[in-house]
């Protein structure tokens, strides 16, 4: 499971030496840019923000640097409903933007809805879901129509919500990013209120 | 022999009595060690008795699964129920509900881009470290409106409206009066032309004011009076 790891940006004072200075420069625009962006890697996944190696080597600042200046650019981003999350992705550290509250999502109505009971199956559940069946139970039910199935699927595995292999569904790294392990309790125990008994 | 029960047998699980009771004779086999009658029947009566608890144990065991049974029944009526009133597309809808109200998205302002144009952007970052030395000012982060944008403003010139209430001093001012020969913005203005000029503003009814000097106040008579009590009411 995905993480966010709040703590890590933060070195360890030792490690500070005693010739360098908090880098105070902040180009918001610029900033905002990056931590904002979304790109396809070399193997077509997309991902989020920028791997904070990758800022570290460009910019050519050091870690306790790179601290400093998220902690002013945090500060002035807050007033705007914002904050900076850094969160492992695979095996490499990435640094995003999020909204601080409640937001549109960036999904579709019925793929939403594909994602809350997508949740209510696989969160905390050992055992991946079958896409196959879960569409015969979802379209036998009425819940969604097969394009809508198809569409929504394809929607959450691109946006990273979910992830497929060889027909299993797994969720993957945004579901956690844009929902709180709390949130995502809450929403399996409604979810499953309210879809009553699709096994 | 010796080995006497626990007298409330209830406080102790039918288990352990029978256990008890049972070790008691085994040991009484093997030491061939003969047992009083009175002991025997206590016993038995014991016995007896864990044997009839045990009975009702059963019953009330069956009672809490029949219970129990009935409640499920019950909430899976309720739950059909529910999918009847409630179609599938709209219990969709609801789960999409649950969502929306609990996510915090990504901020997201780019499309889908080449990693080598963010790198481009993350070039464009000079470090540039502060002097401790020297503070420059902190720039603010919106933009300032001057005096000069912001137009002129023209004051309100009030001396209309001196004028107009220094002829009708002491003099009853109907309100309809008031509204069609002032403006609205003279009408907000009255507290101020009132505190600058000295001025009562007395109610004598519901269609009529009577504007005084503070200096009088103290023959007001009847105006003051009735004006208190319009405030009161």
């Amino acid at each position: 499971m995905i993480e966010e790891d709040t703590n890590q940006h933060r070195p360890d004072p030792k490690e500070q030496r005693n010739d360098e200075v908090p880098f105070e420069f902040v180009d918001i625009p610029t900033l905002t840019a990056i931590f904002s962006a979304r790109t396809h890697d070399s193997e077509g996944v997309l991902r989020f923000g920028i791997q904070k190696k990758q800022l570290l080597s460009v910019i050519g600042i050091t870690d306790y640097q790179l601290v400093s200046l998220l902690e002013k650019y945090s500060e002035l981003i807050a007033p705007l409903g914002l904050e900076i999350i850094e969160f492992k992705d695979g095996s490499s550290v990435w640094l995003a933007l999020r909204h601080a509250r409640i937001a549109p999502m960036q999904l579709s109505h019925y793929s939403q809805s594909l994602l809350g009971i997508l949740i209510s199956k696989l969160y905390k559940q050992k055992n991946p879901v079958n896409a196959e069946d879960l569409r015969q139970d979802l379209v036998t039910r009425g819940f969604v129509t097969n394009a809508e199935f198809t569409n929504g699927l394809q929607e959450l595995v691109t946006n990273r919500f979910i992830s497929r292999k060889r027909g299993k569904l797994r969720l993957d790294v945004r579901c956690f990013l844009e929902f709180t392990e709390n949130d995502l309790q809450e929403i399996q125990k409604e979810v499953n209120e309210i879809i009553g008994g699709t096994e | 022999m010796g080995e006497s029960l626990d007298p409330s047998p209830k406080k102790q699980s039918p288990e352990k009595i029978l256990r008890t009771i049972y070790s008691k004779v085994r040991r009484q086999l093997i030491t061939k060690e003969p047992a009083s009658i009175q002991d025997a029947e206590r016993d038995r009566q014991t016995i007896s008795g864990v044997a009839l608890g045990s009975n009702n144990f059963v019953v009330l065991e069956l009672d809490k699964e029949t219970y129990s049974g009935f409640i499920d029944t019950q909430k899976l009526r309720d739950q059909q129920k529910i999918s009847d009133s409630v179609s599938p597309r709209q219990r969709a809808a609801l789960i999409s509900a649950i969502l929306m109200q609990r996510c915090q998205p990504l901020f997201i302002t780019l499309n889908p881009a080449p990693s080598s144009s963010i790198i481009q952007l993350v070039q464009g970052i000079e470090p540039e470290p502060i002097d401790l030395t020297s503070k420059p000012a902190p720039q603010s982060l919106f933009h300032t409106i001057t005096d000069g944008e912001m137009g002129d403003v023209e004051p309100l010139d009030t001396t209309r409206i001196k004028e107009f209430f220094q002829k009708r001093l002491g003099k009853k001012i109907k309100l309809t009066d008031l509204s069609t020969q002032l403006t609205k913005n003279e009408f907000m203005a009255l507290p101020l032309v009132f505190s600058q000029l000295d001025l009562l503003f007395l109610q004598s009814n519901d269609n009529e004011i009577l504007v005084v000097p503070s200096s009088e106040l103290e023959n007001l008579g009847q105006y003051r009076y009735e004006s208190i009590m319009v405030k009161a009411q």
